[in-house]
């Protein structure tokens, strides 16, 4: 079977293959002689075989091109001899994407010589033009790899400074300390952006046994910030004794939301006492995805709640239930999903838009009946959130100050 | 170089006009059989999303097994994933009650969350070591960047915006509400758009 040279690398490639198997070459309009090893010839020069279709994008094909890694090809026979001559490489294991090898060939460290003679096998082949130290240096170049290419000419590179992680772990670590020993922090007063109170009036005008479809779609690596918002939302959707259908479209979704309606209703208990309900709580877990978010259109609805840490969330909720059930939608989010849906609140599309810690907070207002503990948990979490910001800001500002004072300066 | 020529999958663009026809008049009303029908093709996904999980699942075991039967590298990883996949299986298959077993909601609650958490809050540091690489004055257009970001950041943050001098937090507001919003609402329909070209243009064979 005849085989088709690579113009660039010089590797012998199934015939009638687009691209070359060893270092991804276009092998497309090249027509080199075919190999047969029945007969051995010599295959032709590949700059000559090149020089006809040489594009911008493939400088190699051209004829007399060097690159920096100058390998000469194996332009006369006795180049091919020691290139055929030098062991085979191992035969690579089995891809799940075979022909796609990049641009080096693969690194034969174990047939590389220790010192600076000149590069040849046991067996005596041909020296090759390059000496092992001067592959090494090329390959650890390319790969960055310098335990390849140990010697004076490479220096390590510096070694990092830990000081910017050090000092925002030390800060973060003050503030703990401080929130935990109970020292009176300055936390400021909760922002107030609009669409909580309208959120709280769609909620507070459900009547009794009102259907209310709740999408659960935050999973715990959220959890911290979303379980503080959800809360006071729930609570408030448990008080007006309304038909809660809970779907999730998360894997883990289902567990987090049984765990955050266990936490509220613990906090309930004696409201629910008085009324005598006992609730079983039942979450529907959806696989598929957003692809089968439309099948939720289908059901009626007076509200639906998002409880989601992401804008996507809401969005595609908006665009696939929404315009066919009609059922007014209120988004409870996190405060980095608040500003992309900014627009659907103003648009009419959201009826509320409750978001992080400020959100939550004010909720708790509106409902009246703000628990201690809910209280303890948003300060923690606002005087942390404002003190990460103080430091953020504090870093940024003193790290522009130094470079400006010690005149360095960064390009972009 | 001449483009090679366009082929379109005409399997592919069948399934597009029949899914726009059903999508389109299953929204409309006075079509309830056509929402019927949608239905049902939702309910097929989420079989087949079901079997998709599944199928993820056991190609994750296999592929693992696979790392531990030949002792590839961190293999040790490999195992400690397949035991707690079959710690956890096993907690909710074994367990009369399920997915609600106690077993399946204390690995949630005690290693599942609060590893997911730990895992989300170190975006928190790579976030501010990128903005404390970016945010320079020196930096190309970063000046623009780093004036915002030091007034939208200090207005926002509720004891540090008591400190500015009044009417900043109007500002800040004003660019959150006007020009942030415009190019909010831009990159929205423009992603939006350049998603259904693109999703036609796989559909029809031209991508």
């Amino acid at each position: 079977m005849g085989a088709t040279l690579c113009p660039h690398c010089g590797t012998p490639n199934r015939t009638g293959a687009n691209f070359c198997n060893r270092c991804g070459a276009d092998l497309r309009g090249e027509t080199p002689p075919p190999v047969d090893p029945a007969v051995g010839a010599a295959p032709e020069a590949p700059g000559d075989a090149a020089s006809e279709s040489a594009s911008p994008a493939q400088p190699w094909l051209a004829p007399g091109f060097l690159g920096a890694d100058d390998a000469p090809y194996a332009d006369d026979e006795e180049d091919l001899a020691a290139l055929d001559a030098l062991p085979p490489l191992p035969a690579p294991a089995a891809r799940l994407v075979s022909g796609v090898q990049g641009l080096l060939d693969p690194i034969r460290v174990a047939v590389m010589p220790q010192d600076d003679a000149p590069t040849s096998d046991a067996a005596g082949a041909p020296e090759l033009p390059f000496s092992a130290e001067q592959l090494r240096r090329v390959r650890a170049l390319l790969v960055e790899d310098p335990m390849l290419a140990p010697g004076p000419a490479l220096r390590p590179a510096p070694a990092r400074s830990l000081w910017l992680p050090v000092l925002f772990l030390s800060f973060g670590l003050s503030v703990a300390l401080l929130l935990g020993s109970g020292w009176p922090l300055p936390a400021g007063a909760p922002m107030l952006w609009q669409g909580v109170d309208r959120g709280f009036a769609a909620v507070d005008h459900l009547q009794q046994g009102a259907r209310v479809q709740l999408l659960w779609a935050y999973d715990p690596a959220t959890a911290g910030e979303m379980e503080l918002v959800t809360a006071p939302v729930l609570r408030h959707l448990l008080a007006r004794d309304v038909t809660l259908d809970v779907v999730s479209l998360l894997p883990n979704g289902p567990a987090t939301a049984r765990r955050v309606f266990a936490a509220v209703e613990a906090e309930r208990l004696p409201d629910l006492s008085a009324i005598g309900v006992h609730r079983t709580l039942a979450v529907r877990f959806l696989p598929g995805g957003v692809t089968v978010l439309p099948l939720l259109s289908a059901e009626r609805a007076d509200l639906a709640v998002i409880f989601g840490a992401q804008a996507e969330d809401v969005q595609q909720w908006l665009e696939q239930v929404a315009p066919v059930n009609r059922a007014p939608v209120l988004a409870v989010t996190s405060a980095g999903a608040d500003p992309p849906l900014r627009p659907f609140l103003d648009s009419g599309q959201l009826v509320g838009l409750v978001s992080g810690y400020d959100g939550a907070y004010h909720y708790y207002e509106l409902l009246g009946e703000t628990p201690p503990a809910a209280v303890r948990s948003l300060r923690t979490q606002l005087v942390g959130q404002g003190y990460g910001a103080l430091a953020l800001l504090a870093i940024i500002v003193l790290g522009n100050l130094a470079a400006l004072l010690t005149g360095r300066r960064q390009d972009g | 170089m001449s483009s090679p020529p366009v082929r379109t999958n005409w399997v592919f663009a069948i399934l597009l006009v029949v899914a726009l026809v059903f999508v389109a008049l299953g929204r409309l009303p006075g079509w309830p059989g056509f929402s019927t029908v949608t239905r049902t093709g939702y309910t097929w996904a989420v079989l087949l999303g079901g079997v998709a999980l599944l199928l993820g699942i056991i190609n994750v075991l296999w592929l693992h097994i696979r790392r531990i039967a030949l002792g590839q590298r961190d293999w040790g990883l490999s195992l400690v994933l397949v035991a707690v996949l079959v710690a956890v299986v096993s907690s909710g298959l074994l367990n009369p009650a399920g997915a609600t077993s106690p077993l399946l909601e204390w690995i949630f609650d005690a290693v599942i969350a609060p590893g997911q958490a730990a895992l989300f809050a170190l975006l928190v540091f790579f976030m501010a070591a990128a903005a404390f690489q970016y945010l320079r004055i020196g930096r190309r257009g970063s000046a623009w960047l780093l004036a915002g970001f030091l007034l939208i950041l200090a207005a926002q943050t509720p004891f540090i915006s008591t400190w500015l001098p009044p009417g900043s937090t109007g500002v800040a507001n004003w660019f959150l509400n006007v020009p942030v919003m415009a190019a909010l609402r831009g990159v929205l329909l423009g992603g939006s758009l350049a998603l259904l070209v693109v999703g036609l243009r796989l559909l029809t064979g031209r991508l």
